[in-house]
């Protein structure tokens, strides 16, 4: 008795419940809640009224024919005699006696039917009391139930999603003039012919609920129990709290059996596990029937709108039926795509903003107060938008999408901006070195200096290959690099005169060093005071190349040199070079060389005996031992070669820019019978 | 279970909320029956429910006797039954409530008296309780998945009471297929055994059917404050169980 064991007919496992002798209490109580056919055969059901007892009371209308019989009431096949129209006529079935105050209710109720003009819903014609009778006149409609429907079980998802969907598109209608159907079911649910749904008996189950002695609540049990099951939890649980989400949630029991055939009780399969739907119906049917109206859908567009789409993956040829919208939706509609294009406008102008800063028509305080400008209203009209129930895309690419769009248009509206006023190369040098060099007007520090540098780095626009350094040094921190000089470190031979005048030299080479620049041609730079403690030093043209290289020490040297104002290109051997060499001045064209020149009695006295070779290639450590050129080296740079040539011996090809700014081709002649010193700085 | 007090329909009349009221009363004998019956009735769905909880068998038989021993004999529930509503949402507020007590005079001594009311043996309540019952359940729905099961077995036993009262002890035990299967798919191995006609089984197991729901609506009318909250009671007990 306390085996566990399959129930043969749902498959549950049958409780070792003692109480039950072994019967499954599922199928117990499920059999329990079925109308006893056999024994009522219906006959619980109050009888109809006949067509002969009711003519006298409809002087109007031809009775025609008895067509069904619910639990609100029968139905009669009638033809107005004045219109010469058929319609359709319930006779409610009520107790006699009703609460006084129902005839009012039932007035309010049926006019508001009335006002309802849906092409899904069955119009209501007139209404009122006749004789004992209340009744509704309805628009006559050919066809079948939903109950119908799903018992041939014929339909297939396809048309079962277009069918709820006209069914959303009448509840929305409906709903939106604050009615609720409150018993959204099968049997309620026509679909004529021409596969048009119409909904009948819009807000009779308030009415008739509210009527206590309209009977049949509890004699009728399968009737009642038949709608129970497509109630909402709160129907049952908290009647009065109950509003249009409960539509949704019966839409989604009705949804739910139309595709499965099955009611969605207890731990029900998903759709797409019983019909050929896809995920996407699951999602639908799940959210419908959320127990929470808050976890439901709040509207039936915008179930409408899933189904719709859902249909469309369903099959590619589905034809989701032409939803007719009245007025209020479309200005829904009208307001939703309102606050969509503004929100998009509001990116654009973002974009335009951003355009501008890459263009340099707009300042970045500008440019700010623009964007604030631009956000604001977007932020706004989105959430305007998100409120009226625009879904957000369930497709993960369109998130994305949406998610992009923004910042990918502002970044190609900057890029443009730069494009349109720089050219491609102020493009290209922006994303190439911009990330290491900052574009001048972001007043970002050049990477490279000390912190109480700022440099400001620019590309000429007309050329690919110039750019501009503009450099602020604080007059303090030029101190401070020179005070690091070491003592000691000068040759002893020097007068105190000479002394004093290299010391304060030599410490500016110095402190290139801890710079990290080298010095290579000063006559360059152009020095202006912008402040009494701040110098700007411009390097009006150099290569691009070079840009991250020497540039802010050679401004600071040329400063502190003379003075602090201003520095010649022969300035450079006398501070840098001992006074042995001669200073020829660069090779090539980007500075990255340097060419001195040595007298042979200087280069015997530093071979110190040794014979002077033809061609000399020295290392570092070796050139100190030999020639004593630290000061040479306090560039900063370290020479990646150094090669001592013969004046005999022809020079490498390649140009000479001389100490004068003349340029031209490297020849022996400069050296005058000196041996050549050739600086690799940044190639060999 | 014991099955001796439904012995008749009569015995239905007596309300949940009457038995409660009489609680109240300062009848000793009469609230101590009641007391009793209340017990019987909803110690299974309440010990679920407070094992569920993550009480070990004894907490839970514990404090299940405790709860109606303090029905008795405070009889301080008054706040809650004044809102009537359903008898099985009264009952398990009436636990919580009493939980929240208990907490509250935590390391007190030990409530007084209670085995004298109930003598259930916790052991075999639990294996009683040894149930499927899905892991996922909450202790409420373990709650209400018990009282589901309690309410159909009572019924049951209910009817079956009455055939043996009838003398149709027999034809009891032939029909009871009947009552979870409509269709009656046996029902050719049942004329045979029974030497009764195919009809006259089907009739037959139709009226027990129809008897069976209408002691278990009874009952649940019991339950609820208006008849018009059966059916949606009996619906939410199907889906109790459907869990």
């Amino acid at each position: 008795m306390n085996t566990n064991r399959a129930c043969e007919r749902c498959g549950a496992s049958v409780e070792a419940t003692p109480g039950l002798q072994g019967l499954c209490a599922a199928c117990l109580l499920k059999a329990s809640l079925q109308p006893e056919v056999v024994v009522t055969g219906g006959s619980a059901r109050r009888p109809a009224p006949t067509l002969d007892a009711l003519a006298p009371h409809f002087p109007d209308l031809e009775l025609l024919s008895l067509i069904g019989q619910g639990g609100m009431g029968a139905v009669y096949r009638v033809r107005q005699r004045s219109l010469g129209r058929e319609a359709a006529l319930k006779v409610l079935s009520l107790d006699t006696e009703v609460d006084p105050a129902f005839g009012e209710r039932f007035e309010r109720e049926a006019r508001l039917l009335a006002s309802i003009e849906h092409p899904n819903i069955v119009s209501v014609y007139g209404a009122g009391k006749a004789g004992p009778h209340w009744y509704l006149l309805m628009e006559l409609v050919d066809g079948v139930s939903l109950r119908q429907v799903i018992a041939a079980r014929e339909t297939d998802p396809r048309a079962a999603l277009a069918i709820v969907g006209q069914v959303c598109d009448a509840l929305q209608a409906a709903h939106d003039r604050g009615v609720v159907h409150r018993d959204i079911k099968p049997e309620n649910v026509i679909v004529t012919r021409k596969g048009q749904a119409k909904i009948l008996d819009f807000g009779l189950a308030k009415l008739m609920h509210r009527e206590p002695r309209t009977a049949n609540t509890l004699t009728e049990t399968g009737q009642v129990m038949g709608t129970v099951r497509y109630m909402a939890p709160e129907q049952w649980e908290r009647p009065l709290s109950v509003d249009h989400r409960a539509d949704i949630y019966s839409l989604g029991v009705v949804l739910y059996e139309l595709l499965t055939g099955e009611l969605p009780m207890g731990r029900f399969p998903l759709p797409s596990q019983k019909a050929a739907v896809g995920a996407s119906v699951d999602r639908i049917v799940l959210k419908t029937l959320e127990k929470e109206p808050a976890q439901r859908y709040q509207q039936a567009s915008e179930v409408r709108a899933d189904v719709t789409r859902a249909a469309g993956a369903t099959s590619a040829g589905a034809q989701a039926t032409p939803s007719v919208k009245d007025s209020k939706s479309t200005v829904r509609t009208l307001v939703g795509l309102g606050a969509a294009a503004l929100a998009f406008a509001c990116v654009v102008q973002v974009a335009l903003a951003c355009g501008a800063l890459g263009g340099e028509f707009l300042g970045m305080g500008e440019f700010l107060v623009v964007c604030a400008l631009g956000v604001l209203p977007a932020v706004v009209a989105l959430g305007l938008w998100i409120y009226l129930g625009r879904p957000w895309p369930r497709a993960r690419w369109a998130q994305a999408a949406l998610v992009l769009l923004p910042p990918c248009l502002w970044a190609g509206s900057f890029a443009l901006g730069i494009v349109l006023h720089h050219g491609r190369a102020g493009l290209k040098a922006w994303v190439v070195d911009g990330l290491l060099t900052p574009w001048d007007m972001l007043d970002r520090e050049y990477p490279r200096c000390p912190p109480d540098c700022i440099a400001r780095y620019s590309h000429e626009p007309e050329s690919d290959e110039r750019a501009f350094l503009h450099i602020n040094i604080n007059e303090r921190l030029v101190a401070e690099l020179v005070n690091l000089e070491p003592e000691g470190f000068l040759p002893a031979t020097l007068s105190a005169a000479e002394l004093a005048e290299r010391k304060s030299k030599i410490s500016i080479a110095r402190a290139a060093t801890l710079l990290h620049y080298s010095l290579l041609d000063p006559s360059l730079i152009e020095v202006t005071h912008e402040s009494e403690e701040v110098v700007a030093f411009t390097l009006p043209a150099f290569p691009v190349s070079l840009a991250r290289n020497e540039l802010a020490v050679r401004a600071m040297l040329a400063y502190r040199l003379d003075g602090g104002t201003s520095m010649t290109n022969e300035d450079v051997p006398r501070v840098f070079l001992s006074p042995s060499l001669t200073w020829l001045g660069t090779v090539g064209e980007d500075f990255g060389n340097a060419l001195v020149a040595i007298d042979a009695a200087s280069l015997e006295q530093a071979l110190a005996g040794h014979e002077a070779p033809e061609q000399l290639e020295v290392e570092r450590e070796r050139l100190d031992e030999l020639f004593g050129l630290d000061q040479l080296l306090e560039f900063g740079k370290e020479p990646l070669k150094v090669e001592i040539r013969n004046p005999l011996e022809p020079m490498p090809t390649g140009t000479l820019t001389r100490a004068d700014g003349t340029v031209r081709e490297l020849s022996t002649a400069d050296l005058n019978g000196r041996y050549a010193v050739l600086l690799y700085l940044a190639r060999t | 279970m014991a099955t001796s007090d439904h012995g008749s329909s009569a015995s239905f009349l007596t309300t949940r909320w009457s038995m409660v009221a009489s609680l109240s009363v300062r009848d000793e004998p009469r609230a101590r029956s009641a007391l009793s019956e209340l017990c019987e009735q909803y110690w299974a769905p309440l010990y679920a429910f407070l094992r569920r909880r993550g009480l070990d068998a004894h907490e839970a038989a514990d404090t299940v006797q405790g709860f109606f021993a303090r029905l008795l004999e405070k009889r301080d529930f008054g706040e809650l039954s004044a809102e009537r509503g359903r008898f099985r949402a009264f009952l398990i507020a009436a636990l919580r409530h009493h939980l929240a007590h208990e907490r509250a005079r935590e390391g007190a001594q030990k409530r007084g008296g209670a085995a004298r009311v109930v003598s259930l043996d916790p052991a075999d309540a639990d294996s009683h309780l040894r149930l499927p019952a899905a892991p996922g359940l909450t202790p409420e729905q373990a709650y209400e998945r018990e009282w589901a099961l309690s309410l159909l077995a009572r019924a049951l036993s209910a009817v079956q009471a009455e055939f043996v009262a009838d003398g149709k002890s027999e034809l009891f035990e032939l029909l009871r297929p009947a009552l979870q299967d409509p269709e009656l798919a046996g029902v050719a191995a049942m004329a045979a055994r029974s030497g009764l006609s195919e009809g006259a089984i089907r009739v037959a197991g139709s009226r027990l059917r129809k008897r069976y729901r209408e002691v278990l609506r009874a009952l649940v009318r019991d339950t609820v404050d208006s008849a018009d909250d059966v059916d949606s009671e009996l619906a939410s007990l199907f889906e109790a169980l459907a869990r």
